[in-house]
């Protein structure tokens, strides 16, 4: 592995080496000489954090099948790693060629969170490629971002040739097949390329779009630069969830990871529709899986894999319509093999008893529950359908199923909240405590009910866009208002920083012009930003301030609704009305039918597809 | 459930190369494990609240060198293939950790006693000269501070020098190779990262220049008497 850079020797001098070895068993090798786009998949984190994510182990494995294009991973060196690769001048590299990312055709980031964003410019910078798209010539790889953070990219715009709406597994396919087409043509220039890109259905093309702002700094259009690419672009969706590509193989990691583990996809979306949830809305329709495909994926993994774990992976898993019948048949065989299955994400309301003892019959999982609101006003008002009833159900059933501990998971600085609220969440807590009490064939000794508490960030594209998040000061007042009233000593209260998600707010709802705040922040040796030792607020407010933009413009102003907003040039296939009256609904604490129920006419049933719950097209409701 | 006894003893030699050797023991463990679900090799479980599949090892070999030869100990249910269980574990290993043989153990795998390593050096001031220190220098006592359970302050000082035997250095031009067998024991395992250790403490060659490293190879293993080979 020394043949291209002594890698051996600083390889020595770093933590958990196996990072960054590759080699693993499962990476896909290509002849080099036979490949006709060579596609480096940039997962701006850790290994541990990248391998574990299905999305990326999907996409390698969508884009390998494909005999023209090899795929292979990049992650970002950890910081003593990547000072021995300065020191040592050597660029970031490719897992499996170990060949220099610079030299690749395509290099596509990922986008999981907000932020990322630093570190992605950190890892430019690592290949020796200039950071602005417009700086960078021929010869330098097409640069593209996917991923969830791509529906308001307007913040990374500036260093992004093109970017992928939606549903990567075909998209990038084609995007590869085009650029691979246009090369053999011979009429192949990069602005010729991006051009033509812009015209497939799900690829935007930032620096084909002309944004003006108005004199109070909000948007005020977005021009395309020619008249055959659309004004909005359509997100892609996987029309029939069944046939669609997965994984037969993952790559084995040597070190352990995140999730080590299968994952099988139930469904992609959710049929829920809390008002607050990015992911419920970007990934609407939901589309389930048939439980026929999945125990066949499920086989075929584990021969593949010979992992010891099934996760079941999806939004609110206990929503999908064939989970007794999906269990059942995993289950015929994972006894067995002693192969254990887990259920990651459960909802308080439809969680059954026997489903729990069914998979707790292997292996036992966390038990978690996502209440979001300590009061029913205030959960009605965000759209999570659940009551107190349900919560303590639940929690019953796990206690009798001999369990002590529940994690809950709430949000602070919701829209509409009051102090009642607030203190609302620590009266939940101290009932699901006295229910533990009361229940008499209860485990031994003393609950620990743990209460999880983030800060609410208004995200794009939910009915609550429009929000302000609140102030430092009003978090941080609210955080301590809940800590002061906990006495119960069976009650453990984690809060999140209220200082992390306000720059996640920033960069959520931010646009253009922010650009110039993150190159600022590369300058600075910014990287890392999702980590506690790396992050560093008051450096953030400087960088800010040094660029003359004011945060609390994009974090804690009310949005018009009248204002165009960055992210409208994206259509995620839910309108724009839908959300207002979501929002609208929201502040008359009137809740909304999941689509399981009925249509509330967000629009997505519009992409087409065999939707799971979704009217079609022609019955229109 | 099959008794323990119904299963046959069954011994893996291995080599771990390129880029496994990053790969701690630990984790080597957990990638032969699921390997052997892979190649559908039905290997016996311990029983008890968390079963899992048993594996025996040899001496854990120190992060960041090569192996040609490393043990591993397992039971299979019979009736036991040697050859198809070494193919079909290659083709579910990855490329760098490989099964050269497969069979039926003779030796406990504490009669593990010496093991010989090959050194390539490659640092800035190489020459016959250095060579010949490097040489002098394993002749002599080398005091190393090694981790121990043993003393209050987890360390302690050990003279290295009466684990090793046969020692030859040669300087080919390119890199200094040195061949020596150290003691592996479990009284007395000598780590080759001592060595490295040595010659950083006796003669300051520390690899911390540009361009500078080391590999090391585990070649050959033998018994007590460093003769006769260990398999
Ligand atoms: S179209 Fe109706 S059923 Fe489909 S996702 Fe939207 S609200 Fe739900």
């Amino acid at each position: 592995m020394n043949e291209k850079y002594n890698i051996d020797g600083i390889l020595r001098k770093v933590l958990k080496p196996g990072r960054y070895t590759g080699g693993e068993y499962g990476q896909i090798i290509k002849d080099k000489e036979k490949i006709k786009c060579r596609f480096a998949f940039a997962f701006p984190d850790t290994y541990e954090i990248g391998m574990s994510n299905l999305g990326v182990r999907i996409l390698y494995g969508a884009l390998n099948k494909n005999e023209n294009i090899w795929c292979e991973r990049v992650y970002a060196p950890w910081i003593d790693m990547q000072q021995q690769m300065k020191k040592h001048n050597i660029p970031l590299y490719a897992h499996e060629s170990m060949d220099p990312v610079r030299k690749f055709d395509i290099l596509g980031f990922t986008l999981q969170y907000e932020l990322c964003y630093s570190t992605v410019l950190n890892m430019l910078e690592l290949s020796d490629i200039p950071l602005y798209a417009k700086d960078r010539g021929e010869e330098y790889p097409i640069v593209i971002g996917g991923g969830p953070c791509a529906y308001n990219a307007e913040p990374v715009a500036d260093f992004f040739d093109v970017f992928s709406i939606g549903e990567g597994e075909e998209a990038l396919v084609e995007f590869c097949e085009l650029y691979i087409k246009m090369k053999e043509s011979g009429g192949y220039t990069k602005e010729k390329f991006l051009h033509e890109a812009a015209k497939i259905e799900g690829f935007y093309v930032p620096s084909l779009y002309d944004v003006s702002y108005n004199d109070d700094g909000t948007v005020k259009e977005y021009t395309p630069k020619y008249d055959d690419i659309p004004t909005k672009i359509r997100k892609r969706i996987i029309k029939d969830f069944d046939k669609t590509y997965f994984p037969e193989q993952f790559v084995m990691p040597y070190i352990e990871t995140v999730h080590d583990r299968i994952v099988l996809e139930v469904y992609r979306g959710c049929p829920r529709g809390c008002r607050f949830c990015q992911a419920g809305m970007i990934y609407r329709p939901a589309r389930a899986k048939s439980p026929e495909v999945l125990n066949r994926d499920a086989k075929t993994l584990y021969e593949n894999t010979g992992y010891d774990e099934i996760s079941l992976c999806s939004l609110s898993i206990s929503d999908y319509p064939h989970i007794r019948e999906l269990t059942d048949k995993l289950l015929e065989w994972t006894d067995d093999k002693m192969v254990g299955l887990s259920l990651p994400s459960m909802r308080a309301d439809s969680f059954s008893r026997e489903l729990m003892k069914r998979v707790s019959s292997v292996r036992a999982s966390g038990l978690t529950f996502a209440p979001e609101a300590g009061m029913q006003r205030l959960r009605d008002a965000i759209n999570k359908n659940i009551c107190e009833k349900d919560i303590f159900e639940a929690c019953r059933a796990a206690f009798e199923g001999g369990r002590n501990q529940v994690k809950l998971y709430f949000m602070c600085g919701l829209p509409t909240e009051t102090e009642e609220d607030i203190l609302g969440i620590e009266k939940l807590a101290r009932a699901v405590v006295d229910e533990y009490y009361q229940t008499e064939n209860r485990p031994k000794g003393r609950p620990t009910v743990t209460i999880s508490v983030a800060c609410f960030i208004p995200k794009p594209f939910t009915p609550f866009q429009w929000d302000r998040q609140s102030t430092m000061e009003e978090l941080v007042e609210k955080q301590q208002l809940l800590a002061s009233a906990i006495t119960d000593r069976s009650i453990k209260y984690n809060y999140h920083d209220a200082n992390v998600s306000r720059i996640e707010a920033v960069f959520a709802r931010g646009d253009r012009r922010l650009s110039k705040a993150l190159a600022k922040a590369a300058e600075y040796g910014f990287k890392f930003d999702a980590w506690d030792e790396c992050f560093d607020y008051d450096k953030w407010l400087s960088v800010f301030d040094e660029c003359g933009i004011d945060p609390s413009f994009y974090a804690n102003r009310e949005f018009g609704e009248d204002e165009v907003l960055p992210w409208d040039i994206i259509d995620c296939g839910v309108s724009k009305e839908f959300f207002l009256r979501e929002r609208h609904k929201a502040y008359n604490d009137t809740v909304t039918e999941n689509c399981m129920k009925s249509c509330a006419g967000c629009g997505a049933n519009k992409l087409g597809g065999e939707c799971t719950w979704c009217p079609s097209t022609n019955t229109k409701k | 459930m099959v008794s323990v006894n119904e299963y046959e003893k069954v011994r893996l030699e291995f080599s771990k190369t390129g880029r496994a050797k990053f790969i701690s023991h630990l984790d080597l463990n957990r990638t032969l494990r699921t390997a052997f679900v892979r190649a559908k090799v039905a290997i016996w479980f311990t029983n008890g609240f968390n079963p899992h599949p048993k594996l025996v090892f040899s001496l854990p070999l120190s992060l960041g060198a090569e192996s040609m030869c490393e043990f591993l100990d397992i039971r299979v249910l019979p009736p036991v293939d040697h050859e198809k269980i070494k193919e079909s574990l290659n083709k579910n290993l990855p490329d760098d950790i490989q099964i050269k043989r497969v069979y039926k153990p003779k030796t406990k795998l504490e009669d593990l006693c010496w093991s010989r390593y090959t050194f390539k050096l490659y640092f800035n001031s190489m020459s016959e000269e250095k060579a010949n220190e490097i040489k002098s220098m394993l002749e002599n006592p080398m005091i190393i501070t090694k981790r121990t359970k043993k003393t209050k302050s987890g360390l302690t000082d050990i003279d290295i020098l009466p684990g090793i035997r046969s020692s030859t250095v040669v300087f080919d031009g390119e890199c200094v190779n040195i061949s020596a067998d150290l003691e592996s024991s479990v009284d007395n395992y000598i780590n080759p990262d001592y060595i490295i250790r040595a010659l950083d403490k006796y003669l300051n060659i520390d690899f911390e220049q540009s361009g500078e490293y080391y590999t090391v190879m585990k070649e050959v293993t033998f018994k007590k008497d460093c003769k006769t080979v260990y398999q």
